[in-house]
């Protein structure tokens, strides 16, 4: 056993490698995130799919964790040579086609207003608009999803109207309901845990987005189409 | 089979964890000291990741209802066997019908009771751990209940342990070329400087050279810290992104936050450090209310340092059937 | 045949006289009435033999507790003893360490320690002698 990885002696510099509209940094010994430094849109995600295939291939990898227009991966042991991680990371990112996901449709049939429509009337204020048009305008849009994370089977869309974009709450509300559809800043979706979450709730859906016991727990899935069908509208 | 005689709330069954699904949102749980968790099942024979009951909360009781073998690793907590006292970290067997019990922990506080042929709950996603926030997994998706009843599973080779067990000595003193001690009562540990790392101006330096508090509000899905608060020069917007236990945020208050085993899978709070995966056993066993020190290190080092535990742990389980084989041998 | 008395001084010189000339480490004998342990230590200083004799008397014979196993003694858990309040169980008398791997060696019925025959971090053999216990009442 040598002594000195107990003997303290840090880095020159954190690493962080930033290259043709990429960046990679760590999290840890283990993990390595890298995210594309452009636009956050469809087409960046795309790629992050392209890389996302090649890179779970690698025999080291213990899991990929695909987000917004980043990717996570995590190895099975701590590389001695991190850097050269990195730097085949930025290859396989400039190597990566841009490939569009053959997701499902996946329609959700939501109540909106009523009483999960907790923030309904914050959005109403900010937006300027109507509680009609707020809920016309959610509902008449095609989403994508772009990456699932936060909580077991939770899907991020991408696609919401700028008219109703809403920051995330300062303060959580202490004890969401599961199935509260839910916007979040730029995004949406629909919550998969009863409890605290920031984002503003709408409208309420049944469907339940995550099964543990099934061969595929989650309902969503990257690439995956979402439309939202009024089941009824209760303003 | 045992049965839970005394038990407070977030004592779960455990193991290695559920990788593999934070792509889905799902976090990976296990043990909060995985090193404790894997010592204690190598020295039993079991699969090194076998389920194990996690202590958090004290004094726990369980009744054995069928003969077994079993250790206790982690914090030591006093326990007793049928009354009897139990050396920390000492395999030993067990009759049908006799009590074990844990007192409050003297030294860390998450203790491992492990079970020859380990828990057998159901694998849920590959994975017998208990995810609390999901509902999933280990006993019912919950913690354990005064009452609850477990079965444990069969052993392919079961270790002939005297009547006095066979025990392993401190990891700590074990390891100590690669552990280093605590400075001025704070523990130190080992981190990577992360993505934001850089955006933290002079305060970066802060995070390093500063003393932490472990807050109250501290639990398996992260530790608050307390200090002197730290931020970045210019307020930044993250987009979500996948996050390991270990990340070290700071969130708008300026006082960081460990992600933990239950941590959320994605977060969007900038990151200023990341703890090496061979500290996150000892931060497991961090006290509330104690104090830490960052110190800063590279890869290179934390693969050594986790050779090193990879190491101990071959060591345990080969050591253990060699001095069990040369008892038996000598009868 | 005159019985020997173990506890004679020139009894047990002769003994040690001859365990030295033959190389060998130590011997017990055990009567009755009487019993005796020799053991050379090899130490640094040359005072090569330590020797331990008692004589049976109404507080009993002491039994004596011999390693199950070869390992480095060690008469508590030195791994632990920086920790405050570290718990240890009674019913041992001393430690076998092998690597990572911690024995402990039973005290037997009585469970009373009465010595330890050999010093800590000494390498002993299988069914060396390692401590005395009270025998039982």
């Amino acid at each position: 056993m040598n002594a000195s990885a107990a003997k303290i002696t840090p880095p020159a510099n954190a690493l962080a490698l930033d290259r043709n509209g990429a960046r990679v940094s760590p999290i840890g010994s283990r993990a390595f995130l890298l995210e594309a430094t452009g636009e956050f849109d469809l087409a960046a995600q795309r790629r992050i799919w392209a890389l996302s295939r090649a890179v779970e291939l690698w025999g080291e990898i213990l899991e990929i964790v695909p987000g917004m227009t980043n990717l996570l991966v995590v190895l099975k042991v701590t590389p001695e040579d991190p850097e050269a991680l990195a730097l085949r990371l930025l290859e396989a990112w400039e190597q990566a086609e841009s490939i569009d996901l053959t997701g499902r449709k996946i329609e959700i049939a939501v109540t909106y207003g009523g009483v999960h429509a907790t923030d309904l009337a914050a959005l109403c204020d900010r937006s300027g608009l109507s509680d009609r048009e707020v809920v016309r305008i959610h509902h008449e849009g095609t989403y994508r999803v772009f990456a699932l994370g936060s909580a077991p089977g939770f899907g991020y869309l991408h696609g919401l109207d700028p008219r109703i974009y809403m920051p995330r709450k300062t303060v959580p509300s202490l004890n969401m309901a599961r199935g509260c559809v839910t916007i979040g800043g730029m995004q949406t979706g629909v919550a998969v845990l009863t409890g605290p979450n920031g984002w503003n709730s709408i409208g309420f859906a049944e469907l339940q987005m995550f099964d543990p016991m099934s061969d595929t727990p989650a309902v969503m899935a990257p690439g995956d189409t979402v439309r939202f069908v009024p089941a009824s509208i209760e303003l | 089979m045992i049965e839970i005689i005394q038990t407070g709330p977030f004592n779960t069954v455990q193991d290695l964890g559920r990788p593999g699904f934070r792509n889905i949102g799902v976090t990976t749980s296990g043990a909060m000291d995985p090193l404790a968790l894997k010592v204690g099942n190598s020295l039993l024979g079991n699969e090194t990741g076998a389920a194990v009951i996690e202590i958090q909360t004290y004094p726990f009781k369980l009744r054995f209802a069928k003969a077994t073998a079993f250790v206790v690793t982690g914090a030591d907590c006093g326990a007793s066997i049928a009354g009897r006292p139990v050396q920390p970290w000492c395999a030993l067997p067990a009759e049908a019908g006799q009590v074990l019990e844990l007192g409050q922990p003297r030294v860390g506080t998450r203790a491992y009771i492990c079970i020859a042929g380990g828990i057998d709950v159901a694998a849920v996603m590959g994975s017998r751990s208990t995810s609390l926030r999901g509902a999933f997994g280990g006993n019912e998706g919950r913690f354990l209940f005064t009452g609850d009843v477990l079965q444990f599973g069969e052993v392919s080779g079961p270790l002939n342990l005297p009547a006095t067990g066979i025990a392993v000595i401190d990891p700590a003193y074990a390891l100590v070329d690669v552990y280093p001690a605590p400075e001025d009562g704070a523990l130190l540990v080992r981190a990577i400087p992360a993505g934001e790392h850089s955006l933290f101006g002079e305060d970066a330096e802060r995070f390093w050279s500063q003393t932490w508090k472990i807050s109250t509000q501290s639990d398996r899905t992260g530790y608050r810290l307390m200090g002197e608060p730290i931020r970045p020069t210019t307020p930044i917007e993250m987009r979500s992104h996948g996050v390991v236990s270990g990340v070290v945020q700071v969130p708008p208050s300026g006082e960081p936050i460990i992600q933990m085993a239950d941590a959320n899978t994605a977060g969007g709070y900038p990151k200023i450090a990341g703890v090496i995966e061979a500290d996150l056993w000892r931060l497991g066993q961090a006290r509330i209310g104690s104090r830490l020190r960052f110190v800063r290190v590279t890869h290179a080092q934390a693969a050594e340092v986790e050779k090193a535990v990879a190491g101990f742990i071959d060591d345990v389980r080969a050591t253990s059937r060699m001095v069990s084989g040369a008892l038996q041998a000598m009868k | 045949m005159t019985r020997l008395d173990l506890s004679d001084p020139a009894i047990i010189e002769r003994l040690t006289a001859v365990l030295e000339a033959a190389g060998v480490e130590g011997i017990e004998i055990t009567r009755p009435d009487q019993s005796l342990l020799i053991r050379l230590s090899g130490s640094a200083n040359g005072s090569a033999s330590q020797v331990r004799s008692s004589r049976a008397d109404n507080r009993g014979e002491p039994v004596v507790v011999k390693a199950p196993m070869a390992g480095e003694f060690w008469p508590s858990d030195l791994s632990r003893t920086g920790a405050p309040g570290a718990s240890a169980a009674s019913d041992a008398v001393g430690f076998l360490r092998v690597g990572p791997i911690l024995l402990p060696v039973a005290a037997g019925s009585s469970k009373r320690l009465r010595r330890h025959l050999v010093d800590q971090g000494t390498i002993v053999g299988f069914g060396d002698p390692i401590a005395e216990v009270e025998p039982e009442v």
